[in-house]
């Protein structure tokens, strides 16, 4: 063991002073607060990280070739909730919540990665504000009276579940169907078949998908609850589920969310009467918040953004504040860029533009980001 | 509503003249310093900035690392009804894209060929636009009732000018109807200047070429 650390030593003394340290680790534990880690590009592929990340990281992503993003505070207590999970505590729920740009999104998809190396089942929402306001087609439901379904987005779930599941498809194709379902006159899953037929069976036939999204999630959480596996339930802009919606009745009003079927899927999926399970919300101000309002501040607690009925829903839950960059957390980013070359110009490698980036994006990761995109 | 009122009128709609007057008083102001090095500096004791009030800095005059006159000209050529912070963020997007074009192809490339490879946008664009300055301009002059177009000389800052107007008139035509987004046609157009190619290095040499036969009215000059 000595020789071993010696040699470390010395070849941290070789490195230069600026030599990053991207933790490779791909074992179920997470990599230290503070560090680089590195999500590798077949992974970032599979949990389909192109569409699920922020739009600038996904075009850095694209850019640089690589996913690397920094290990930061409430990624550490989303992980430790995570490790505590357990077939006899029912569903923890968590809420990430901070100011627009705080790496809300970034946190929640780091957690599903975090999911991936432990071999979890991933239920990851994009956004739920799709659910509500870009729904393509509608259709009645013929299970439920009043209820209305969404066919394009059903399947769209449906693919995105099975693509970022292929690491557990075999687990999840011994699973077994509690009981018969009968989707239609014709089409019907039997008790006893894997339920990966389900999901095949929306894929095939969008006018039965809502009903499969109801039925995949149930027999999710049946056999979490038998601890066959463990559930990441992963929703960005959770609070959309309780928001307003632009999916119009048949007598032209809006209709509430609790009338779609998709969004009564998942409020049931953030239910705590399952066990084994951990629920990841993002409380998002782009909700609520008017583009066109130049004066007004909305607030981004969770009580302001879920409101009274679905703050009284997610009840009792796990609050998680995401912040901005401390002076440490710039520089490991700083770094990391000035290693890839990818900040350009002399004036930005500088000290003084080091110093700059960080004042002018106020310590916001996002800002940070965008700033460093173009110098 | 207010905020829609303010920016009807400052877009100065309904005057057609150019101001006469200064909110700065010409005798009382003077021109602030915002060079940050100069600033730590004590003025000079005969300085008139020792007793007389100093006017407000400028939007694009902040000591920021990334200050750059040839893009900060770039951002007021391509302003269109006064709204300078949409051309501040199109120009600067247009610097990202060169960037992670050029990112890409330098990721791509050999030891050798890297070196060869530009990555500072700042440079990029400023080489594109130095490359379409143009030598001469057409102007009209009229003689006996017609008018002629003759090519005058012309100094660097407005060879500068009408480099960056040849360029934004071309993006702007472009960029019509959504056909593409400003920011992608200004970044391609940078990039094949830097390289002496493209649009606006066609209408430089057509420019030129115009001179050229038009070479017989510069007696026209005054």
């Amino acid at each position: 063991m000595k020789p071993c650390g010696n040699l470390m030593c010395q070849i941290a003394r070789r490195l230069p002073a600026r030599q990053l340290h991207i933790s490779r680790r791909s074992n179920s534990q997470l990599a230290d607060v503070g560090t680089l880690s590195e999500i590798e590009m077949p992974v970032a592929k599979q949990l389909n990280m192109r569409n699920h990340l922020p739009a600038p990281l996904s075009k850095q992503m694209d850019t640089l070739g690589e996913v690397v993003t920094l290990i930061r505070e409430p990624m550490a207590e989303v992980a430790s909730c995570m490790r505590v999970v357990d077939k006899s505590l029912p569903a923890l729920r968590l809420v990430l919540w901070g100011a627009f740009g705080t790496g809300k999104s970034v946190t929640l998809n780091q957690a599903v990665h975090h999911a991936y190396n432990n071999k979890w089942a991933i239920v990851h929402l994009r956004s739920a504000m799709e659910l509500t306001r870009r729904v393509k087609e509608i259709e009645m439901s013929s299970f439920v009276q009043g209820r209305i379904n969404d066919p394009s987005n059903s399947v769209s779930i449906l693919q995105n579940f099975k693509q970022q599941n292929q690491h557990i498809w075999k687990i999840l194709g011994e699973l077994l169907t509690e009981r018969d379902y009968e989707w239609s006159k014709s089409e019907r899953t039997l008790k006893g078949k894997p339920i990966t037929e389900i999901i095949e069976m929306g894929i095939s036939a969008p006018f039965l998908a809502s009903d499969c999204v109801g039925a995949i999630f149930r027999e999710l959480r049946r056999h979490a609850k038998d601890d066959k596996l463990k559930v990441l339930v992963a929703i960005d802009d959770a609070n959309s589920l309780w928001g307003k919606t632009l999916v119009k009745r048949a007598d032209r009003t809006y209709a509430p969310p609790s009338d779609l079927t998709l969004v009564v899927h998942y409020r049931r999926m953030i239910e705590n009467d399952w066990t084994n399970g951990c629920v990841l919300m993002v409380a998002d101000k782009k909700e609520v918040a008017d583009a066109r309002d130049h004066l007004g501040v909305s607030r981004h607690t969770p009580l302001e953004l879920f409101g009274e009925e679905g703050f009284e829903y997610v009840e009792p839950f796990v609050p998680i504040e995401t912040s901005n960059y401390t002076e440490a957390e710039t520089d490991a980013i700083y770094n990391y860029y000035v290693n890839k070359n990818w900040l350009a110009s002399k004036a930005a490698r500088s000290e003084e533009g080091r110093k700059q980036l960080m004042h002018l994006s106020a310590f916001n990761p996002y800002y940070y980001e965008r700033l460093c995109a173009f110098n | 509503m207010t905020t829609k009122l303010a920016r009807f009128a400052q877009k100065r709609w309904i005057s057609s003249t150019t101001s006469t007057s200064n909110m700065y008083d010409p005798r009382v102001f003077r021109d602030p310093v915002t060079n940050v090095q100069e600033l730590r500096k004590p003025l000079d004791s005969d300085d008139e900035r020792n007793f007389l009030f100093l006017k407000a800095m400028k939007s694009d005059a902040t000591p920021v690392f990334y200050r750059d006159h040839v893009i900060d000209k770039l951002i007021r050529v391509c302003t269109k009804d006064g709204e300078k912070e949409t051309s501040r963020k199109n120009v600067l997007s247009a610097l990202e894209i060169i960037k992670r074009r050029q990112y890409k192809a330098w990721a791509k490339a050999s030891e050798e060929e890297k070196k060869s490879i530009e990555l500072d946008p700042f440079l990029v664009a400023k080489k594109g636009i130095k490359n379409c300055h143009p030598l001469m301009k057409l102007q009209g002059v009229t003689r006996g009732g017609t008018t002629y177009q003759v090519p005058f000389p012309i100094e660097e800052p407005e060879a500068e000018f009408r480099a960056m107007k040849m360029m934004r008139d071309i993006c702007r035509v472009r960029s019509k109807h959504g056909e593409t987004h400003f920011k992608d046609i200004l970044a391609t157009e940078l990039l094949a200047a830097s390289q002496n190619e493209g649009s606006t290095i066609q209408a430089k040499q057509e420019l030129h070429k115009t001179c050229e036969a038009n070479r017989a009215y510069a007696h026209y000059r005054a």
